[in-house]
This record gives structure tokens, C-alpha cells and sequence, in this order.
């Protein structure tokens, strides 16, 4: 075993690797570790793993974390902690460690390799073709571990096949549905203090098993007197734990104080690392058996039908001696008061199985009066318990007393600590129940017991206890407390893995983004999707660049990407029949080789998505969508086929990615067109608008739509998405001379906003519908489509609806914020107040206009046309006329050129 | 999280699939003979029991097949899945 | 006649990374599709299958391969066809008449990244949901889901090889998921 140096609070210290950093502690005689989190009493080593609620730390070294149990970190070279009083900083620089996560599937799920696990292990491995065990502990073995028992070799050798996993240092936080669980696994944290550069320190592990067997143990708990948060007072398994395998903890006289027989087996081992032990306290009348005959025969005082009543402690805080009286197991102390000298209290309160996983899953546990405890016996099929969990005890053994402390009043009431981590008392328990309250979800939340880190791993059935005598009932007439997951504290960073930066949420790109990227086009989210913003020329801002960009497009001619529209290829003989459902328009009639703009909606009739829809053969259309709708569109028409019309025979495929797009807009597209297809008839005769073309683009093989979101003369391009890079690099070179302008989706937006033009999502949030839009053309009369019937609804037809409008504001160069909200004309904010009729949804400065406007939705909006509304803005009214939503070239003059 | 039955996939986890609630809410066969009341009861009205529930999952990410499934809301255990217009499976006890 | 494929450009340009000893990541770019809508029930589905001298097998996640092809059952009535052109699509269009069937040439729409190595498995583990243990996963699956929050059908070769078909859009995504979770295998 090789030494290594530490640091706790600043101090430099000695200790052995690996074992925990509460061993090293009490290896370096610090008995006070920290002060408790509201009543600042002193505070020392109480536990040996994840119960423990007393010495908590901070982790300085490596990544650095918050609130760590003591018991828990492993002993390395270099580490460095300090101690804190229930509360952690969270560092302040971002976390530099890798923590990742994996999904296993397996036949069979063991929770805790102690020697239940082990055991299921042997019993199931032939059962079973692919098993994860996992454990909290370095080691297997557990509770025998800790005994320094030595764990047979047949329960060790399926461990190292290759249809198990073992997981050490791991702790399932969760259980959920379906036997679904989530683990913890510290990889690197034993390994080194520093970070370990590509290496996950933590790792969290989604398990589905198909079985579940836990053997997840038990903690020892506390029993409640005055006085029993000192340190030096440790639970007994702990603390002869630390004397005897880890041979540290320099303490003359010990005294035990037990529910139990574990009080006797841990009495021994203390014992027997030479630590006197003056005697056993025993809340039982009578005791007998193996561990009593030993116990006597070592010459230790047995103490009968007694209890602690208080103590001492030394100018540490440090205990320093008990009292002892003889009680009965209510509590009712009786006869004359001893004191006992003493620096170690080992506590024996009997065992607490962790039953966290099960209750998650809502599962309650049963109380046992056996084992004083609360047991699993009813689990739902494929999950299963064992050991201490399952309720078998050492049957070897006298049954534990049903004691859980005593139940002072008045000063001493405010010193009997139930749940440590909190400082919860006695007192706090006597005021819940004097306010009434019995349940004990009730008394958690009054007195805070069991919500800190620990969760009341050595109170809750502590509480359960007292509160059940308090209120004259039984412990299993209380009931359990509802625990939830994380089972310990887990760093966000772990569960996060590597879903952090780039990789938090898929980013997509078209086959031209990287063209995008080497002209500088600062990238605008939309969905999931990246789409180039603006194209800046050097030294250019924004504002300048959409200016130029938007003069490009109606004076010269520009081009954009437009791959990231949904696309979704419909074929069957039924398609047509299938869109007039699904369209608000009629589709049936449409031309072989024709495109139609078509609007759908959900069956409460409020717009849902839009889009152009091309008829490619007579049992095929190529519909398009919005960008962010692709998916949900596809759902949709998935949805109705399925469901609803399976004797259609229409089938959809998502083909969004096969095609890239590249609009050619302006007065000069036609020229460039020709230029770029030379056996193309690119005249309006020969190619008019809302008409398809097949043809050569620069060499290759394109279907050609006239197509415009702008208002202007317009080609799209489609080409499969391969060429998507070939086409726009073609296009710019041959559109040189034509002054050729790349423009991004802020120009698209002024473009289309001047010309009314809606975009779902923007001026819809799922209460528009058509009628609401000014789109009333598009609603046939003549059949039923989905939506149809509500526009009869006495809510769709009245006319006090949000309506959609434009807005030219006063003072020709105010921009109103998108969001806006619109009210009744009015001088100043306060008048203004509660009288809002209507919110802005797009806001631009438009060249062609050579002013600032507004799309908007204004209650009754259509009828308000000429009149004035208040646009409050910060401290200020800005003054806007309503009027028609198109504001340029109402007559549709541009679009054929 | 949830591991759902797909008729044709198997049981595959909650995150593949969306929701489409409550299962045998047919599309009315003539919407314009319905009054408004009726109608608003298509369109905004189901079943919140406590226990056993038939609804509709679609299995967006892979197969992409709508079905229903008997799903209990209380623990979220599920009874048999079964495809569109197949005879329903009897309510799981 | 010009040769079309110089203008090609796929997402990740063929990018690859690592070694077969530990994790190999690769892009085959170009490979061609056909994806085929077809009720089980139809006579079409016969002829499609005779004409191209293939099967479409009727349970999800099932493939068959020749010399020729790869066929991944995607769903009860979609099968998608790897290594089918455009000219395949004419021979079925024929070959089923006025059949209804969904012919549909998906060729761009996604790209294809090989797994392979030591520990292709235990990096594709990291973000795919599904079971990939050998016995519920052998050689000649197929299923479509989600990694790295991204859909993806993934088709486990007969060579221990796993093929990703994943959307061109989400291609470096995938990419720069799939290097990253390969990080600390490729140090071993
Ligand atoms: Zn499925």
C-alpha cells in the first residue's frame, strides 16, 4: 500500500491510496470535520459510504465538485478538498473533464455485487446472456468486504466472462419505466486528482434489462437522545469498519449503543483492534446467542433494557462521555443515571435496506416488524430483491428491537438530532405533529428531514418511527417517504456526456453550407436547420447588406439557397384526391407539369403549413413544406392515410436532402437563365409562371420552377443534392455579368414581407385561419378538406379576430420590434395600458419602399385599414397607420419579368 | 423512459415515437351534419381515465406505422399493441 | 458526352479516421437508392422482386444482398434498395405496369458512413438507443432510429461491419459525433 499526500482546508496531510478520504481523515486524528449547515455545531465522520451526513467536502483539485461525501472519495496523490457546512460553490470556470454516456442492453441487471449480488449472479449466469453487475464500492464483496471477510472464489469467477459487465464505482440513480435504468460510473476520479485528458471521468450508462434483481444492501441508521451529533458518535458498522480494515481512528474507550445483535459483532471487532470497549448499551431486556457469549467472555460490560440519555463533550466538541438510564422501548427512562468516559460512541440502530430504486417506480415498501424495517415483497414481474432489501436478515441473530430513540421536551427536544445533514430535531417533529400534521410527507416537508443529499439514508425510517409513536400508530400505518431520483448527487456534467457545443443538438446543413461559410455569412438558425443570414461585403453591416441584397433582387438579380424546404414525394393513383383532403385548395385539377401554392389545416381549421405543390406526373406530386414543418408534415399526411383513408393508395417519401435549390430572382433571372440553359425556352410564352421545366443547368440535369417568394421574376433550380455545390458556383460565375448578388434569409424575409406574404410560424402561432390571413381565395367552396367544418364554428366566424394587416409606421424610419404590442391609438403608455388589439409579427426596413413597415395581427384588423394604432416601445408611443398587408406591386407586374 | 411495442419493429424506446392520444376517435363521417357542439367534441375532447387507456402512438424515427396500445396511466405498464382496423385486444386486467 | 460524376460532391467529402485495430470510420460516398412503397398483398411486389432478381423480405429490420444489391426492410410495405439506379426504376415502372407502387430514387438524399474496428460497437453504443448485442442484433439486421439525436438506419453487415445511412443534412453532425465518441478508443 503506498502512501500519498493530501490536502484538506489548506493543510497538508498523509494517507493511504485508495482508501477513503473519511479513513484518511481519521488516520490524521481530525475528528471535527465541519460544522453542521444551520446550527454551526461541530461535525465529524458518522458513516462509511453514501449515507453519510456529516462529512461533507468539497472537491478542489481536478474538475473540482460541490458536496461530496467524505466516505466516498477515493485517496489519490495530490487531492485536494475543504471542508464545508452542507453547502458547495459551484466552480466558476467551465468544467474542462470529458464525461460521456452509453445504452446497454441486457437480459439481466444486478444492482450491488455485495454477497446477495454475487449470489444472484451465480444462480442466474446460466440463465442469462448478457449481464451488467454493478456496484457503488470499489470492490465486491460489500458488507463481507468491510468485514474483511474473504468472498469465495465461485462466486467471484462469472465476474471476468465476457457476458457480464462489471461496473465498480457505479451507482444506479434511477429506475424508470420498463425496467429502465440509469447509472453513474466514476472512471477516473480514483485514478488520478488531475484531469485525464480523453478519458471520461464520469460515464452514465442507460440500462434496459429485462430483469432486475436488487441487492442494493442496507445502511445502519442513528438513534435519536440529546446530544447524538458529536463527533466521535459514529454508526457501529463505521466505525469499527475504520479501526479494524482500515486500521485508523486513535480512540481510547468506546462505548456501543445497540437495537441489535450488529452492536455485538462490531463491539468485538473494536475490540480487538485494541480499543477498549467499556460496554455495550442494549435497549433489549434480553439477549443470548453466540455474539453474547463472546462478548462476555472479552470481559465487556453488558448494559440491558438501558439507554444513552445524553452527553458529554470535550472543548472540540468532541464527545467525552454518556449518560446512561434504563428505558423501555417507548422511550420512558426510569431508575438512576450513570456517566461512562468515553471518545467513541458506536451507534447500532438497526438496518435500513435501500429501497430508493423500487419506490421510484412507485412500488411501496411493506414494514417488517422483524427486522424493523421496511422490506420489498411486492415487486412487479422482472424485477426482483434479494438480501437485506428482500428483508433477509441474519437469521442467526436476535431480532432487532423496534426502537428508534427517545423523544425529549423542552431544551433537550432542540439537541436530539433525527436527520444531521438538516439539523432536523426532535423539536421540529413534536411542532409538526402539534400542527397537526401526520402524514408523513407532510412532516418531511415541516421539518425538512430527509431532503438534503442524503435523503434521510440514516433518518428516514428513523422518522417514520417517532412520528408513528408520536401519533399512536404503527411504522407501517405511516408509511415510507416518496423518494425520487438522482439516489446520490450527480454533476449535471455527467448527465449531460458529450451533448454539450456542437453536439447539444444536431446541426443541418445543405450540400451548399459550405460555400455559405467561405463567403462569411453570419448563419441563422431556423429549426435545426443553418442558413445564411446576410452576405456581407468586407466592412458591410447587416442593415447594408440586406439594402444591397434586397436591390439585387428587384433591380438586378440574386440568387439563395433554398434546400431546407420540406419535400415530400406523394405517388399513387389516389394522390390527387388525397391533397384535395389535405389542402385547404383544390389539387385534383392541377396540370401535369403545373405547380399550385396550397395551405393546409389542422381539423380546427387553424393554419398548420404551406407550401408549393408540383404535379411531376399524373399519380405524382413534389410538395413542398415550410422548413421547420418537414417532419411534422410528414406526420400528418402519414397519419390520415393510415388511420383514416387506408383504401387511398397514396404513398410518401421524404426526399428533402435528394434535392438542392437555388432561386434565381429579378428582372434579370430570365437572361441568366437562358445563359445557364441554352435549349431552355426561357420565355413567359414558353415557360410561364407557376410552370415546370425539365433541362440541362450548366450540364446538369435539372427540373426548372417558376416559382417566387419575392414578387419578382424567379427560377428555381432543383438539382439532386450533389451537384447542389456545382450548380450555385456555375450560377455566380455565369451571373457575373449580370451583377449576380448571393442574398440570405433576411432579404427573403423583407422580399416577401413586402408582398404580404406570410410565413407559417411567423404570422401564425396555430390560432390563424385563412380567412384571419386575407387568404379567403384559397378555401375552396366546393369540397370538404380537413379543417372545413370549423371554419363554420361561432368562434372561427366571428369577426372580432386577430386579423392580418400591414402597418406603416408615422415617422417613415421607426422599426417596431417584432412582438410588439399593438394598441388603440393613444398619446401615452399608461393610456395605452390593457388596451392591446393586436401584436406585430414582422418588422423590416424596405428599400423598394424607402421606409420601415410591419406585417401584424390587429383584432378586427381588416376594418380598421386608415386608421391609427400606438405601438408602445420602452418609454416611447410609436404611431403606425393600419393598412392592406401587400405593400408592393399589388398588381403582381414584376413576376413574369 | 417508456418502451413501446411496435406492431411491426418490436419494442423499441419512447424517444423513436410521438404521441397521438386516445385510440378510436374515428373522423366524423359527415362533419357539416354536425352541430357545433358536436363537432368541438371531435376535435377537443377525450378520456383522461385513471388505469387502463387505448392510444395511439406513431413510430415516427423507424417504421413509421401508426398503431394503438393498451397503456395503464397509472404505472405506465402496456398491455398488447395491435394495428389500425384490427379487432381491439380485450382490456388488460 | 459529359461525365457528370466530376461535378459530385458528397457531405463529407470522403472523409475517414482511425484504424480497424481499435475504431474506423469511413464515408462511401455515392451509393445509390431506391426506395420502394408496395403493399405486401399486391402482385406488384413479386414482380418487383422478379424483375430485379432479389427479395423483399416481409419482416422489419430483415435485409437481403446479392452481388447486385442490398435490400433493408424498412417497414411492412418499404424496402429500400441500395445499389439500384435510375434504369432499375424503369425495369420495376415496366415490369408492374399500372400497379400501384411507389418508386421513389433517394440516391442523394442521405450518405453512408462505414463503422467498423475493434470497438465499432461500443462507439455506436454511445448515442444509439437500440440493442446491438450480436444475438438480438446478428449480422444482416437492419433498423432505423435515432443516433445522436439524428435518424439513422444502421445495417449490420455480414463482416461485423455496421453501414449508416444518415441524411445528408445530418451528416456532420453524425460525423462530428461519431470522431468524438471514437475519442477515447482511438487512444487504446
Ligand atoms: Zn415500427
Amino acid at each position: 500500500m503506498s502512501t500519498v499526500q493530501f490536502s484538506f482546508d489548506g493543510v497538508t496531510y498523509h494517507g493511504n491510496k485508495g482508501e477513503p478520504l473519511s479513513a484518511a481523515l481519521l488516520r490524521n486524528d481530525i475528528k471535527v470535520v465541519t460544522e453542521s449547515s444551520y446550527l454551526f455545531r461541530p461535525r465529524g465522520v458518522f458513516g462509511l459510504g453514501y449515507e453519510e451526513p456529516n462529512a461533507l467536502v468539497q472537491i478542489v483539485s481536478g474538475s473540482g465538485e460541490p458536496m461530496v461525501p467524505a466516505t466516498k472519495i477515493e485517496l489519490v496523490e495530490g487531492l485536494v478538498v475543504k471542508s464545508l457546512a452542507g453547502v458547495g460553490d459551484l466552480p466558476i470556470s467551465p468544467d474542462k473533464a470529458r464525461y460521456d454516456k452509453t445504452f446497454k442492453h441486457v437480459d439481466l441487471l444486478i444492482v450491488g455485487a455485495g454477497e446477495a449480488g454475487l449470489l444472484a449472479l451465480k444462480k442466474e449466469y446460466k440463465k442469462n446472456k448478457s449481464i451488467i453487475i454493478l456496484d457503488d464500492k470499489p470492490n465486491v464483496g460489500g458488507y463481507k468486504n468491510e468485514l474483511n471477510e474473504k468472498i469465495p472464489q465461485e462466486l467471484l469467477k462469472n465476474l471476468s466472462t465476457d457476458n457480464v459487465i462489471q461496473l465498480q464505482r457505479t451507482t444506479a440513480i434511477g429506475l424508470y419505466d420498463q425496467n429502465y435504468v440509469v447509472a453513474v460510473e466514476r472512471r477516473s476520479d480514483h485514478l488520478s486528482s488531475e484531469i485525464i485528458p480523453n478519458f471520461a471521468r464520469m460515464r452514465t450508462w442507460h440500462i434496459r434489462a429485462k430483469k432486475i434483481i436488487l441487492a442494493t444492501g442496507a445502511f445502519q441508521r442513528l438513534i435519536v437522545f440529546p446530544n447524538n451529533d458529536r463527533p466521535g458518535i459514529m454508526l457501529s458498522h463505521a466505525a469499527a469498519t475504520y479501526l479494524d480494515k482500515y486500521r485508523v481512528g486513535t480512540f481510547t474507550n468506546c462505548v456501543v449503543f445497540t437495537v441489535d445483535d450488529s452492536g455485538y459483532k462490531d463491539a468485538l471487532r473494536i475490540q480487538d483492534t485494541g480499543t477498549n470497549v467499556k460496554a455495550i448499551i442494549d435497549i433489549r431486556q434480553k439477549v443470548s446467542g453466540p455474539l453474547v457469549d463472546q462478548v462476555k467472555k472479552k470481559g465487556i460490560q453488558i448494559i440491558t433494557g438501558s439507554c444513552v440519555t445524553n452527553t458529554n463533550s470535550d472543548a472540540s466538541g468532541a464527545i467525552s462521555s454518556l449518560f446512561v438510564t434504563k428505558s423501555d422501548l417507548k422511550g420512558n427512562i426510569n431508575g438512576e443515571t450513570n456517566e461512562i468516559i468515553c471518545d467513541l460512541l458506536a451507534i447500532s440502530g438497526g438496518w435500513t435496506p435501500t429501497v430508493h430504486l423500487a419506490t421510484y417506480l412507485n412500488i411501496k415498501p411493506i414494514w417488517n416488524q422483524n427486522t424493523a424495517s421496511f422490506n420489498l415483497t411486492k415487486l412487479p414481474k422482472n424485477i426482483e430483491a434479494v438480501g437485506y432489501v428482500k428483508g433477509d436478515f441474519d437469521k442467526s441473530t436476535n431480532p432487532p428491537a423496534v426502537f428508534f430513540g427517545l423523544i425529549p421536551e423542552g431544551e433537550d427536544a432542540k439537541v436530539s438530532f433525527v436527520d444531521l445533514q438538516r439539523d432536523a430535531n426532535i423539536r421540529d417533529l413534536r411542532r409538526a405533529v402539534g400542527a397537526g400534521l401526520t402524514s408523513i410527507e407532510h412532516v418531511k416537508r415541516y421539518t425538512t428531514i430527509g431532503t438534503d443529499h442524503d435523503q434521510g439514508k440514516t433518518s428516514g425510517t428513523t422518522t417514520i418511527g417517532l412520528l408513528a409513536q408520536l401519533i399512536n400508530k404503527a411504522p407501517g400505518e405511516v408509511g415510507t417517504l416518496t423518494f425520487r431520483p438522482p439516489y446520490i448527487g450527480v454533476p449535471f456534467s455527467a448527465l449531460a456526456g458529450r451533448d454539450l457545443g456542437i453536439l447539444s443538438d444536431p446541426i443541418r446543413t445543405t450540400s451548399l453550407h459550405n460555400l455559405h461559410l467561405n463567403a462569411k455569412a453570419p448563419m441563422e438558425d431556423v429549426g435545426q436547420w443553418k442558413r445564411p443570414w446576410y452576405f456581407p461585403l468586407e466592412k458591410e453591416n447587416m442593415h447594408d447588406a440586406v439594402i444591397r441584397e434586397c436591390r439585387a433582387a428587384r433591380n438586378d438579380v440574386a440568387a439563395m439557397d433554398a434546400s431546407t424546404l420540406g419535400k415530400i414525394d406523394i405517388q399513387g393513383p389516389d394522390a390527387g384526391i388525397f391533397l384535395d383532403r389535405i389542402y385547404t385548395n383544390m389539387f385534383s385539377t392541377l396540370k401535369v407539369g403545373s405547380s399550385r401554392y396550397g395551405l393546409m389545416c389542422g381539423v380546427d381549421g387553424m393554419v398548420f403549413d404551406d407550401g408549393v405543390t408540383t404535379r411531376i406526373a399524373e399519380d405524382r406530386f413534389l410538395m413542398t413544406t415550410t422548413t421547420g414543418g418537414a417532419a411534422k408534415v410528414l406526420d400528418w399526411l402519414e397519419e390520415w392515410l393510415q388511420t383514416e383513408w387506408p383504401e387511398l393508395d397514396v404513398y410518401c417519401t421524404s426526399v428533402t436532402e435528394h434535392w438542392s435549390t437555388v432561386a434565381i430572382v429579378g428582372p434579370k433571372a430570365r437572361a441568366l437563365m437562358a445563359k445557364l440553359s441554352p435549349d431552355l425556352d426561357v420565355s413567359n410564352e414558353a415557360f410561364p409562371f407557376m410552370e415546370n421545366r425539365y433541362a440541362n443547368v450548366a450540364n446538369i440535369p435539372a427540373r426548372i420552377a417558376r416559382i417566387s417568394f419575392s414578387g419578382e421574376l424567379a427560377y428555381e433550380i432543383n438539382v439532386e443534392a450533389w451537384f447542389g455545390s456545382h450548380i450555385w458556383q456555375e450560377v455566380f460565375s455565369q451571373g457575373k455579368e449580370f451583377g449576380i448578388t448571393a442574398y440570405g434569409t433576411e432579404t427573403m424575409h423583407v422580399l416577401r414581407a413586402e408582398k404580404g406574404f406570410v410565413i407559417v410560424g411567423q404570422e401564425t402561432d396555430g390560432t390563424q385561419t385563412p380567412m384571419d390571413l386575407d387568404m379567403d381565395w384559397i378555401v375552396s367552396k366546393k369540397k370538404d378538406f380537413i379543417g372545413k367544418r370549423s371554419f363554420a364554428r361561432t368562434d372561427t366566424s366571428r369577426t372580432d379576430r386577430h386579423q392580418l394587416v400591414g402597418l406603416l409606421p408615422v415617422h417613415n424610419q421607426d422599426l417596431l420590434p417584432e412582438g410588439s404590442y399593438v394598441t388603440k391609438d393613444e398619446e401615452t403608455i399608461e393610456d395605452s395600458v390593457s388596451k392591446h388589439i393586436g401584436y406585430v409579427t414582422s418588422s423590416y426596413y424596405s428599400d423598394a419602399l424607402a421606409r420601415t413597415f410591419a406585417l401584424s395581427l390587429v383584432v378586427n384588423g381588416k376594418s380598421l385599414i386608415g386608421k391609427f394604432v400606438s405601438i408602445p416601445v420602452g418609454d416611447k408611443i410609436i404611431k403606425a397607420e393600419i393598412v392592406n398587408s401587400v405593400l408592393f406591386d399589388k398588381e403582381n407586374r414584376r413576376r413574369d419579368g | 423512459m417508456l418502451l413501446i411495442n411496435c406492431p411491426w419493429c418490436g419494442p423499441r424506446d419512447e424517444t423513436e415515437f410521438h404521441y397521438g392520444s386516445e385510440a378510436h376517435i374515428a373522423y366524423p363521417e359527415k362533419p357539416e351534419e354536425l352541430n357545433d357542439e358536436q363537432w368541438a367534441e371531435y376535435i377537443f375532447i377525450r378520456n383522461n381515465p385513471k388505469g387502463w387507456y387505448a392510444e395511439r402512438w406513431v413510430h415516427t424515427a423507424s417504421c413509421r406505422r401508426w398503431f394503438n396500445v393498451w397503456r395503464n396511466t397509472i404505472n405506465h405498464e402496456f398491455g398488447p399493441s395491435y394495428k389500425p382496423f384490427t379487432k381491439q385486444p380485450s382490456r388488460p386486467k | 458526352m459529359v461525365n457528370l460524376k466530376q461535378f459530385r460532391e458528397s457531405p463529407l467529402k470522403g472523409s475517414k479516421l482511425g484504424s480497424k485495430s481499435t475504431i474506423y470510420l469511413q464515408e462511401k460516398p455515392f451509393a445509390t437508392t431506391l426506395e420502394i412503397r408496395v403493399k405486401q398483398t399486391s402482385g406488384a411486389k413479386g414482380k418487383i422482386e422478379k424483375v430485379l432478381k432479389i427479395k423483399l423480405p416481409t419482416k422489419v429490420g430483415s435485409t437481403f444482398r446479392n452481388k447486385d444489391f442490398t435490400v433493408l426492410t424498412l417497414g411492412p410495405d418499404w424496402w429500400m434498395i441500395v445499389g439500384a439506379t435510375t434504369n432499375h426504376e424503369k425495369l420495376i415502372r415496366k415490369s408492374t405496369g399500372s400497379q400501384f407502387v411507389s418508386i421513389v430514387d433517394t440516391s442523394a438524399q442521405r450518405t453512408f458512413i462505414e463503422v467498423s474496428g475493434k470497438y465499432a460497437q461500443a462507439v455506436l453504443e454511445h448515442g444509439w438507443e437500440n440493442d446491438l448485442n450480436v444475438q438480438n442484433f446478428p449480422g444482416g439486421s437492419c433498423a432505423q432510429g435515432i443516433l445522436a439525436r439524428t435518424p439513422v438506419i444502421i445495417y449490420y453487415g455480414p463482416i461485423g461491419v455496421y453501414h449508416l445511412y444518415v441524411r445528408a443534412s445530418f451528416a456532420q453532425h453524425l460525423w462530428n459525433f461519431l470522431t468524438d465518441a471514437a475519442t477515447e478508443y482511438l487512444a487504446k
